[in-house]
């Protein structure tokens, strides 16, 4: 018994991070990040603006060796067709299920295939830091 | 005992009469031997070679496994049984089946029953007494309407017979000659593919979907993508009447044969790919092969690959 406290004692406290299941991750709210900015091109797809997050040393590094002034540094990400009206669907009401349904209705997909491509487009979204999800 | 043969039926089940399974407001499924009638609101979903998952408005509702052939040993199966049963939480396994799964006692040899403590079914297990293959079913939906659903499609269960070789979820329908077997298979956002090997080992197929057909064809042609898709510069393409439709063959020289069997690829190809302008996909099939193939042999078989409306 002693022994079993000890060894408790040298366990280290893994933080829990509990990772949502498929319902509960399709019951989410996709929300447009506060931080990014967007203009509709000629044809119709958006062309997204984000900053990059750095840390404050390589910011004033930027900062000193960049030519202009600007306070910060962003970048561009083109949406398609399909990308920019998802896109358009983030209004914080709608949630990741009745996306994925729109999106196959529109595309004539399966619901499978719009569950890939819609999860996938969310994720490299969520890994840039455009999108937010709501629980 | 004898399998009730399930007549020739037309995936959408448009003109058939009340008591067929495959009235309207249902659809066929047909994979690796798995066969039944579900509602069109549910989604199959594969989970593994021989492994269903179906689901209604993003929710399972039951699974369905395909076991590997069962022991001649009648103490081993029931062991299998009762393990299973144990995985369910179910604490009592009956050989009896209620009404409306009667008919899966017609289409199997033995069918035995999991019931929870409440007296609910939680699943079962199906031998067919012909092919001796097992087949287990999970109700996982715990609505009293969705469960009487799921019975409803239970009782559609069948393992199909030999000469069936049909392939049919999510929204196409295969049929394949027989002695085509499931290699592999991918379902991906606009790719649907699944790989087959013939019996002997000699022929090797894949089949797949493309779509949307309208933004690929902007970037390619339709011979272009067949030969893409046939992994073949070489490839004789000939296209159709209606430019909707071409097909390929390749005859390889003895040189070439030998460098393509040095890199342990199969040298003689056919291969063919249909615009389908209803349902804005493309569908093609490749056949590779060892030695020469009988003319149009890709062609036949995609004459019975096609997109089927699962609204």
């Amino acid at each position: 018994m002693k022994f079993c406290n000890t060894m408790k004692l040298f366990q280290r406290n893994k933080p829990t991070s509990k990772e949502p299941n498929r319902t509960e991750a399709l019951a989410g709210i996709p929300q447009k990040s506060p931080s990014v900015t967007w203009q509709v091109l000629e044809n119709g797809h958006l062309l997204l603006e984000y900053p990059i997050p750095m840390k404050p040393f390589f910011l004033q590094l930027a900062k000193r060796s960049a030519r202009t002034k600007e306070q910060r540094l962003t970048k561009k990400l083109q949406l398609d067709a399909m990308g920019s009206k998802v896109w358009q669907m983030f209004d914080g009401q709608t949630d990741v299920k009745t996306i994925i349904v729109a999106v196959a209705q529109q595309s004539g997909l399966s619901l499978l295939e719009s569950e890939i491509s819609v999860t996938a487009f969310l994720r490299q979204l969520g890994r840039r830091g455009l999108v937010l999800i709501l629980q | 005992m004898q399998k009730k043969d399930r007549d020739r039926i037309h995936p959408t089940g448009s003109s058939l009469p009340q008591d067929n399974p495959a009235r309207p407001g249902n659809k066929r499924i047909a994979w690796n031997s798995l066969q039944l009638f579900t509602p069109k609101t549910w989604e199959g979903r594969v989970a593994a070679p021989g492994h269903l998952v179906f689901e209604k408005d993003f929710q399972p509702v039951v699974q369905i496994r395909r076991q590997p052939s069962a022991s001649p040993s009648p103490r081993a199966l029931d062991t299998r049984i009762k393990r299973w049963a144990l995985e369910l939480g179910a604490v009592r396994v009956a050989d009896t089946v209620p009404e409306d799964l009667q008919a899966l006692k017609d289409a199997f040899g033995r069918v035995n029953c999991f019931y929870t403590a409440k007296g609910v079914i939680t699943g079962g297990v199906c031998l067919c007494s012909d092919c001796r293959r097992l087949i287990l079913f999970h109700i996982l939906a715990t609505d009293p309407a969705l469960i009487k659903e799921v019975r409803v499609a239970l009782a559609t269960l069948s393992c199909g017979t030999q000469a069936d070789n049909i392939w049919c979820i999510q929204d196409f329908s295969l049929e394949l000659p027989p002695g085509y077997t499931l290699l592999d298979y991918t379902f991906a956002a606009g790719l649907t593919r699944l790989a087959f090997s013939s019996s002997n080992g000699d022929h090797l197929l894949h089949t797949c979907t493309l779509g949307p057909a309208d933004i690929r064809l902007q970037k390619q042609s339709l011979d272009e993508i067949l030969t893409t898709l046939s992994d073949c510069p070489q490839l004789q393409v000939v296209s159709g009447a209606e430019h909707n439709y071409c097909e390929g063959q390749s005859n390889p020289t003895i040189g070439q044969q030998i460098a393509m069997r040095l890199r342990r690829k199969k040298p003689f190809i056919q291969a063919a790919i249909r615009h389908d302008t209803g349902t804005n996909r493309l569908l093609a099939a490749v056949l590779s092969a060892k030695r020469p193939l009988a003319p149009r042999v890709a062609h036949e078989i995609l004459q019975h690959y096609e997109i089927i409306s699962t609204k």
